[in-house]
């Protein structure tokens, strides 16, 4: 078990730069998902620091070791693949022993050793068993346990169950929550679901463009977006452009072409009078509520509703802030007295906006309030 | 799509007509082998050929061939393996070059290979002409294309994520090589093995060319038709000759599938 340190890593393609000059530090123990939309260099950056490619510059410690030119079979790491990488041609059972045998575990402890792993993943019995006589999932498990036998410094899982189907991703990412408790080993997850990275990641760094757009907690990176890129990226954002009026303990921001004002006391950063920002307002920040409870919010808004639809566990509404689109998800046992609310209108307290700095005269995001990278501006 | 009925069956006859004619030549020989009356169809059937096959020669001779094409075969392999996963795994300049000029010998005709390389021993080493291990070499040179490309296929389709694994679990490439890659690729090394072992063990042109001192059996039955012509004899040596390296590809699948029994599921 270790901690990882990256120091301005780079790593190219031609023109084009997959890592860009990335720091960052992972903390010994811990569970960090480096999320990200596809292209965005979170597979190379992991790939990295496997070994399996060799960045142009910056450097990479493992623990005190620095490992940035060092061969993958010298760094003590144990990985799991997107693509099925059970060795087809042993048996479960050899294909742990192996990984300890190649790690020099004492030859004597290896049964012993194998079998627990083996029951950690809940795959009991199936020892003799191999890859093309075991499900996709049961496979994965294997090469999970694998990874994790000869107790390697860190573990790396890149996109460890986009290969599976929904029923069986939810399974076994908590079993991967559970396997991470129970070893305590450092463990770097790349994926591209932020709702894997949230469910068990304690760290989570986003990334687009090769660079780490933000770093923190799930509940912080949810809340607080920083940039435009962040509060897209994750949950579903309605934007709209204002100003500061006001900085301090409460900031205040109006949105001249609504003639609306909305007040916050836990933005991120201070913002100083007069910056363009814009503040951010997830669908599932909207609650809506009886006229005179409005008093418990900060901040109230009325909706003109367009349209609700059932997806299951929520309802979606779109409707009219004033002129602008607004969408608002609903959950709970409300969602089903919200089915006939075409055409009326709604009051609604936000439990939570967020503010994120705007270029001035960008506006273009209120034409399509509703959180979507291609139509926003980049 | 579900064809119509008559475009099915025309399809089948289509099929199995094929076959027939890939077979014919095979079956021809055991009706041969089986009369002395060589007018098709055989009016009556008769063993007696089987009694005039000078069979310590034959053997002898097919001894030699067999010689031949096991260690062409392990040459081949030998000089094949590390190509194909140089062209197939690495990245270098010129690569596709190196991939095409791979594929020469196998657009050349045979007496090109054939000629040249009398040519070079009547300059330089005329005592080596005709001997055992040149002979492989030359027969061993001529099957490098398909080799090569059969080994190469199958690399292509091994992913290389097994490889990674390997590595990372702590393995050397060598040690990944032998203990990874290797297995997974195995049916395509046994079948370019088996190509390799079959066109070397009846070559007849490269021997022929090199004066083999030793003579394979494909020479031995050549010379038997140029003294006694088309017999019934010819049609047992070269009927036995198939039978003989065909059991012994087949064998050599047998095993090695038992052996890489992941990598042929």
């Amino acid at each position: 078990m270790a901690n990882v340190r990256i120091q301005d890593l780079v790593k190219r393609f031609d023109q084009v730069m997959a890592v860009n000059h990335v720091s960052v530090e992972i903390r010994e123990g811990s569970l960090t998902a480096i999320l990200g939309p596809s292209g965005c260099g979170k597979t190379t950056l992991l790939r990295c620091i496997a070994g399996l490619i060799m960045p142009d510059d910056g450097q990479i410690f493992i623990g005190e070791k620095e490992v940035t030119r060092l061969e993958p079979f010298k760094r003590k790491l144990g990985m799991v693949f997107q693509r099925p990488s059970m060795f087809p041609h042993m048996s479960a059972y050899d294909n742990i022993a192996w990984a300890l045998r190649l790690r020099d575990w004492p030859k004597k402890e290896i049964p012993q050793r194998v079998a627990e792993m083996l029951r950690l993943v809940h795959l009991e019995g199936m020892e003799k068993r191999a890859a093309r006589q075991l499900s996709g999932g049961q496979a994965q498990r294997v090469v999970i346990a694998r990874a994790l036998a000869p107790a390697p410094d860190l573990l790396l899982l890149d996109e460890p169950l986009s290969a599976l189907d929904a029923k069986l991703r939810d399974e076994l990412i908590l079993e991967i929550a559970e396997i991470h408790r129970k070893t305590g080993c450092t463990t770097l997850l790349v994926t591209h679901d932020q709702g894997e990275a949230f469910t068990i990641a304690d760290n989570v760094l986003l990334m687009n463009n090769g660079r780490i757009e933000q770093e923190g907690a799930p509940l912080d990176i949810y809340q607080n977006p920083r940039t435009l890129f962040s509060a897209t990226f994750i949950g579903t954002n309605n934007f709209l452009p204002g100003i500061v009026e006001e900085s301090g303990d409460e900031i205040v921001v109006s949105v001249k072409e609504l003639g609306i004002t909305f007040r916050t006391k836990t933005s991120w950063t201070q913002f100083e009078r007069g910056t363009p920002v814009w503040v951010c307002v997830r669908a599932d920040d909207i609650d809506i509520i009886d006229e005179n409870r409005a008093n418990n919010y900060r901040n109230v808004i009325k909706v003109d509703v367009d349209h609700a639809s059932l997806t299951g566990g929520m309802v979606i509404i779109e409707g009219k802030l004033i002129n602008q689109p607004l969408r608002i998800h609903v959950g709970g046992s409300q969602r089903f007295n919200l089915l006939d609310i075409a055409g009326k209108q709604i009051v609604c307290g936000l439990s939570h906006i967020a503010l994120i700095p705007r270029e001035n005269g960008d506006t273009s995001a209120i034409a399509n309030p509703v959180s979507s990278l291609q139509q926003l501006p980049s | 799509m579900r064809l119509p009925r008559w475009l099915f069956v025309t399809l089948n006859i289509y099929a199995l007509m094929l076959a027939v004619i890939m077979i014919w030549p095979f079956l021809q020989m055991v009706l041969t082998s089986v009369t002395s009356d060589v007018v098709f169809p055989p009016r009556y059937f008769s063993l007696t050929g089987w009694a005039n096959v000078h069979w310590d020669s034959y053997f002898r001779t097919m001894l030699v061939s067999l010689r031949i094409g096991f260690w062409a075969t392990v040459l081949v392999i030998a000089i094949c393996l590390p190509a194909a996963y140089a062209i197939e795994r690495r990245r270098f300049r010129g690569r596709s070059a190196l991939g095409a000029l791979i594929f020469v010998p196998a657009i050349f005709p045979t007496i090109t290979y054939g000629i040249a390389i009398g040519v070079y021993l009547a300059l330089y080493a005329i005592e080596l002409k005709g001997s055992f291990p040149l002979v492989i070499l030359a027969t061993a040179t001529w099957t490098i294309p398909l080799v090569v490309r059969t080994i190469q296929g199958s690399l292509a389709t091994t992913d290389v994520v097994y490889e990674e694994a390997a590595l990372v679990m702590g393995a050397n490439p060598i040690h990944t090589f032998f203990r990874v890659t290797l297995p997974l690729i195995a049916p395509g090394v046994i079948t370019a093995g088996a190509i390799a072992f079959t066109s070397a063990a009846t070559n007849f042109t490269v021997p022929w060319l090199m004066g083999s001192v030793e003579k394979p059996v494909v020479i031995f039955i050549w010379e038997d038709i140029g003294k006694l012509g088309f017999t019934p004899q010819t049609a047992i040596q070269v009927l036995v000759m198939q039978i003989v390296i065909l059991g012994i590809v087949q064998t050599l699948f047998v095993v090695f599938r038992k052996q890489f029994r992941g990598a042929f599921a």
